[in-house]
């Protein structure tokens, strides 16, 4: 190896100055072994640069191959758990559609509501009437929301609402003989009454309801 | 009231060119630096990190009339410096830059070339392990286009140093490997 040989790289990365570079040109035109070296050194440059590209790649690429297996396998999970939690013997029956149908009644009934009393003709002075709002209030007739306003149309949702509550619980059967409300002879034998009643939020009674129903009778057979 | 109280306002016209100036520089410079960064250790997604940040602290330069003279070299050490600070806050060190192997080769070419481009790849990588730390970094920063001073800037070491580290390295892998 001649002593230009030490330099051929910084001529290669054009580092010389240009007497230096002229110099180590003339040199090369002359000496075959450096210019297979320069020759040699110029492709191992290369080989560096194309190596560092392609493994900023190869990290691209596992970046983006690591992240696919992880995307399907949680959609994969997701999917699996849903079939876990919802199996096929629990698809919504036609039986379940009647309850649905039933909230969305009851949650569009305000609004029902409003949109009716949008149309309800203006109020005589007569609806004003104390005793007359009372009894509308008790029977939930003719009381529409047009016509109070505030705290007076409390008591009617109240009512609506409990009446709603009173037909989803199951209701509460208290057995009252018969002699016990009524005097001897006053009810035929073999009927019996069965009493409704609405309590309010504050424990009153709203409401009472009696209604004949013939008794059972009890060890009483077809044959004798 | 005196002028000397009243803090003067960075021109509009100095703004427009220091963003100006910096979208050119990260247009140019993004690519050879986060090839640089990833090869120097860095996961992807660290080296986009590092780069984001060495970005905004151009900005932060340029905004504070920085000096504009070499402007690369400075933007490689501080990528560099937030590398060598981002992988000792997570205790690791530059273990084994350029260590990976290197799988992704281009498609588009034929089975035979793919197989000889991996083993000189293969070749190259066992040679680049055998490469001291310095060697690496300065054959690292030339290959992102960096000059002999540019790259004594980055690392900290003069002109001539730089021009004998790479004459070396790049003796060592060519005679370790014949590629």
């Amino acid at each position: 190896m001649c002593d230009y040989s030490g330099r051929l790289v910084a001529w290669l990365d054009r580092e010389m100055q240009a007497n230096e570079a002229s110099e180590m040109e003339r040199h090369l035109a002359a000496c075959a072994q450096c210019r297979n070296w320069a020759a040699e050194l110029d492709r191992v440059s290369g080989a560096f640069k194309d190596y560092c590209v392609a493994l900023a790649q190869t990290k691209e690429h596992r970046k983006a191959s690591g992240v696919a297996p992880i995307f399907w396998a949680a959609a994969a999970a997701i999917v699996l758990a849903w079939m876990f939690a919802y199996p096929r013997g629990h698809v919504a029956s036609p039986m379940q559609q009647p309850s649905v149908t039933e909230v969305t009644k009851t949650d569009a009934s305000p609004s029902l509501t409003v949109k009716a009393a949008e149309n309800v003709p203006a109020p005589s002075k007569a609806d004003h009437h104390p005793a007359r709002r009372q009894a509308a209030d008790r029977t939930g007739k003719g009381a529409s929301p047009g016509l109070c306003s505030g705290q007076d149309c409390a008591p009617t949702k109240v009512q609506g609402q409990s009446a709603n509550w009173m037909a989803e619980e199951q209701a509460i059967q208290i057995a009252i003989p018969a002699e016990a409300m009524f005097p001897p002879g006053a009810v035929p034998e073999g009927v019996n009454f069965v009493a409704d009643v609405s309590i309010g939020a504050d424990g009153r009674v709203e409401q009472l309801r009696l209604r004949p129903r013939p008794a059972r009778f009890e060890g009483r057979t077809d044959q004798p | 009231m005196s002028d000397e109280s009243v803090p003067l306002a960075l021109p509009l016209s100095r703004f427009a060119t220091d963003m100006c100036e910096a979208t050119n520089l990260y247009r140019e410079l993004q690519k050879p630096l986060l090839r640089y960064l990833v090869c120097l250790g860095l996961s992807r997604d660290e080296a986009q990190d590092v780069v984001q940040d060495a970005f905004v602290s151009l900005q932060r330069h340029l905004a504070a009339s920085g000096s504009k003279e070499s402007i690369r070299s400075w933007l490689y050490r501080v990528a560099h410096n937030q590398a060598r600070n981002w992988q000792k806050s997570y205790g690791r060190r530059f273990a084994a830059p350029l260590d990976a192997g290197v799988e992704s080769i281009a498609d588009k070419e034929t089975p035979e070339r793919t197989v000889l481009k991996k083993e000189k790849f293969e070749r190259l990588g066992k040679a680049i392990r055998l490469l001291t730390e310095s060697e690496r970094e300065c054959l690292l920063l030339r290959a992102g286009g960096l000059r002999y001073r540019e790259i004594g800037e980055v690392m900290g070491i003069s002109t001539s140093t730089v021009g004998d580290t790479v004459e070396r390295a790049i003796k060592k892998l060519a005679e370790r490997c014949n590629v």
